[in-house]
């Protein structure tokens, strides 16, 4: 009866061996074929409920933020302004051309007869020996007599009358600028009678 | 007296018929230059009495204007019954800079040429006389 027993308990442990290999699963199969299988860790829950690994866990590298390249803002490049080499050339009077005997009647800037011959003879002198591009200035001068704001309204008409002329004669209107100063810019004494004849003048200044 | 070079250039078309005046305009338009220059002379003389001096660079600047006295002369035919001549005038305007350590220095500096301008002067002959 005892050997009965014992032939049973054998099968027993034989049937549950071979059953037993049926089941395993593929990492213990690889196991029992000798291959390095990286098992997962087996945790054990110890007294304090924490878990540890008997086996240490890989310590993951050390979660090293990514540092950003410090933000550096694009410097724009230094604007160099480049020096301006050309100098601001400010046009110079290399002659003057006065007339003389403009006198118009009061309050007026009509070009009377008499003042053709001279007016004539200024845009002969402009025309001959001269660049057609070089730049006149006619200016327009009064004497004391009467008010600033008067004479003042009153040189720049008669500039503009004699510039009129220059235009009607031929010489380019682009070239021409009239200027009126009224009083402003006498070279005689105002006093005398003399002296404010030579201030009443109409003056070409001719520029480089 | 006024030291003036004068050089009267007789000038005109040697076809056209002389003005039986222009002798007399000739003769006229000398004394009137000699007359216009002693003022222009005198003006220039003026200009260096009345010389305004400012501060300039650690010392004193001023400025004057002066006229001629060398001009040139000569009277041209019109054909103009108002104005049967003009006379044109040719002279320099010449402007002088004066340096000193003060004003007085100044004043008494003998003066810069700094610019000379070509001047031109045109006159009118009407009813017998130069109008200017």
């Amino acid at each position: 009866m005892v050997k009965f027993l014992r032939i049973g308990l054998i099968l027993l442990c034989a049937v549950a061996l071979v059953s037993g290999c049926a089941n395993m699963t593929a990492p213990q199969e690889e196991f029992t074929k000798g291959s390095a299988v990286v098992a997962p860790p087996m945790a054990f829950q110890n007294y304090c409920g924490y878990c540890e690994s008997k086996i240490p866990e890989p310590v993951p590298e050390p979660c090293v933020e990514p540092v950003p390249e410090p933000c550096v803002e694009p410097v724009p490049e230094p604007c160099v302004v480049e020096e301006v080499k050309e100098e601001v050339v400010v046009p110079e009077v290399c002659e003057k051309i006065v007339l003389r005997g403009i006198n118009f009647d009061f309050d007026k800037s009509n070009i009377k007869p008499e003042f053709i011959p001279v007016l004539d003879e200024a845009v002969e002198i402009l025309k001959t020996n001269r660049d057609c591009d070089t730049n006149v200035i006619i200016e327009g001068h009064t004497d004391w007599t009467g008010t600033e704001k008067y004479n003042q309204g009153l040189s720049e008409r008669r500039a503009a009358s004699v510039c009129n002329y220059l235009v009607e004669k031929g010489i380019s209107q682009n070239i021409l600028q009239p200027i009126g100063y009224g009083e402003a810019d006498p070279i005689a004494n105002n006093r005398t009678r003399e002296g404010r004849s030579m201030n009443r003048r109409v003056v070409f200044k001719i520029l480089d | 007296m006024l030291s003036v070079v004068l050089a009267l250039t007789l000038s005109g078309p040697s076809t056209a018929i002389a003005d039986p005046e222009k002798p007399a305009a000739q003769k006229s338009f000398e004394h009137f230059v000699n007359v216009w220059m002693s003022k222009l002379d005198k003006i220039g003389k003026m200009n260096i009495l009345g010389i305004d001096i400012m501060p300039r660079d650690q010392g004193f600047v001023g400025r004057y204007v002066c006229y001629g006295p060398e001009c040139k002369f000569s009277i041209k035919e019109t054909g103009s019954a108002e104005t049967p001549f003009v006379g044109i005038l040719c002279y320099s305007e010449k402007h002088f800079l004066k340096k000193g350590e003060n004003r007085q220095k100044t004043f008494q500096n003998p003066g810069m040429l700094t610019k000379k301008i070509r001047v031109t002067e045109i006159f009118r002959f009407t009813h017998g006389k130069w109008v200017y």
